[in-house]
């Protein structure tokens, strides 16, 4: 054997009889670290996943929560003057099929038209003026006054009104 | 429990999706030589120690950085260590020769070296591993990888950033440096 020989064999020697070792707590901090790491990457991508589903209802969500209050109006609005025209009144177009409302929506009342904001007057008008919105009044009776509730949009357009009991 | 992958980019894959056994795997299969590596080139147990655990942390926050047409896994982790080791060398200003250093196969007689036959082996090694911490860092990287870890020229050049003729090079540098510095203990008959 000559002496690269030698050397290379000794330096074998050397590397297989080094006696220091890894500490196993090394090991051990490794593997929590791992955890960790791949806990805290979890938790970002959950993060992002659910960033990125806000982001993509964001649209429906505004405009559901814009329209609901509009919404929400209309179906009070419709509701009261539904529930207060008599099945009896039920007559022309606009009018509801309901109960024990008084009031009769007009013809420029649109359903599908959200109403915001109405506001309730009450009126003294003619017989003729009645009529001319679709109410029975009987044709003798068309001089004579009548104290009539109307239901105004908020831009002030009437969209149903009802005879007030005299 | 699954097994574990044997193929290194595989390893990688899974390590990257969390997978500990993964890791775990890894872990066992290079720490020795990582840290054996960092313990020889640096010649302190406690740096050796601190490298190899930053390897594995590196390789824990980022595993994407491993090319397998570039070399092993294992090749790739040695590299990071030896970075890291410089960086401390760097830090506590302990280079022990700059690179192009002549000063070691200049100084030293070429002699043959018989050393090996005349001290008894605990001796020689004794010696022996202080000449090896006595080389300039890039010779001694050289020695360790090439001699001590039996990696191929080709590994050790992917560790080390340099071509495999420039490994070569610098381990037949390294070990007439070594039969130098041995010679010139007065060991040499």
């Amino acid at each position: 054997m000559n002496t690269e020989d030698k050397l290379s064999q000794a330096l074998r020697e050397l590397a297989s009889r080094s006696s220091h070792q890894l500490s196993p707590a090394v090991g051990a901090m490794l593997k929590l670290e791992f955890h960790r790491h791949h806990a805290r990457r979890r938790r970002a991508r959950i993060t992002v996943v659910a960033a990125l589903l806000v982001l993509a209802a964001a649209p429906f969500l505004l405009r559901r929560s814009l329209l609901a209050p509009r919404a929400a109006s209309d179906a009070n609005t419709r509701s009261s003057i539904t529930s207060a025209v008599p099945e009896s009144a039920a007559l022309g177009r606009g009018w509801s099929a309901s109960e024990d409302s008084g009031f009769i929506t007009l013809p420029i009342y649109d359903p599908a038209i959200p109403v915001e904001g109405a506001r309730l007057v009450r009126l003294q008008m003619p017989g003729s003026a009645l009529s001319l919105v679709g109410l029975p009044v009987r044709q003798d009776a068309a001089d004579r006054q009548f104290v009539a509730d109307v239901l105004l949009a908020q831009d002030g357009t009437p969209f149903a009104l009802r005879l007030v009991n005299q | 429990m699954i097994p574990p992958p044997t193929d290194e980019r595989e390893l990688l894959r899974q390590i990257s999706k969390g997978n500990e056994a993964a890791f775990a795997a890894m872990y066992e299969r290079f720490q020795g030589i990582v840290y054996r590596f960092a313990l020889h080139v640096s010649g302190n147990a406690a740096t050796a120690e601190e490298v190899t655990q930053e390897v594995f942390l590196q390789v824990i926050r980022n595993c994407n950085g491993y090319d397998a047409t570039k070399g092993s896994l294992a090749a790739y982790l040695i590299g990071i260590a030896r970075n890291l080791v410089r960086r401390r060398f760097e830090e506590q200003r302990e280079l022990a020769l700059p690179e192009d250093s002549e000063e070691w196969v200049e100084a030293g007689p070429e002699v043959e070296v018989d050393v090996l036959e005349q001290l008894d082996l605990q001796e020689m090694l004794g010696r022996l591993d202080k000449a090896i911490r006595a080389l300039p860092e890039q010779y001694r990287a050289a020695v360790v990888l090439c001699e001590m870890e039996e990696m191929s020229y080709a590994d050790a050049a992917a560790a080390l950033d340099c071509a495999p003729g420039t490994v070569a090079s610098r381990l037949n540098r390294a070990r007439k440096m070594l039969q130098a510095r041995l010679g010139r203990q007065g060991c040499v008959r």
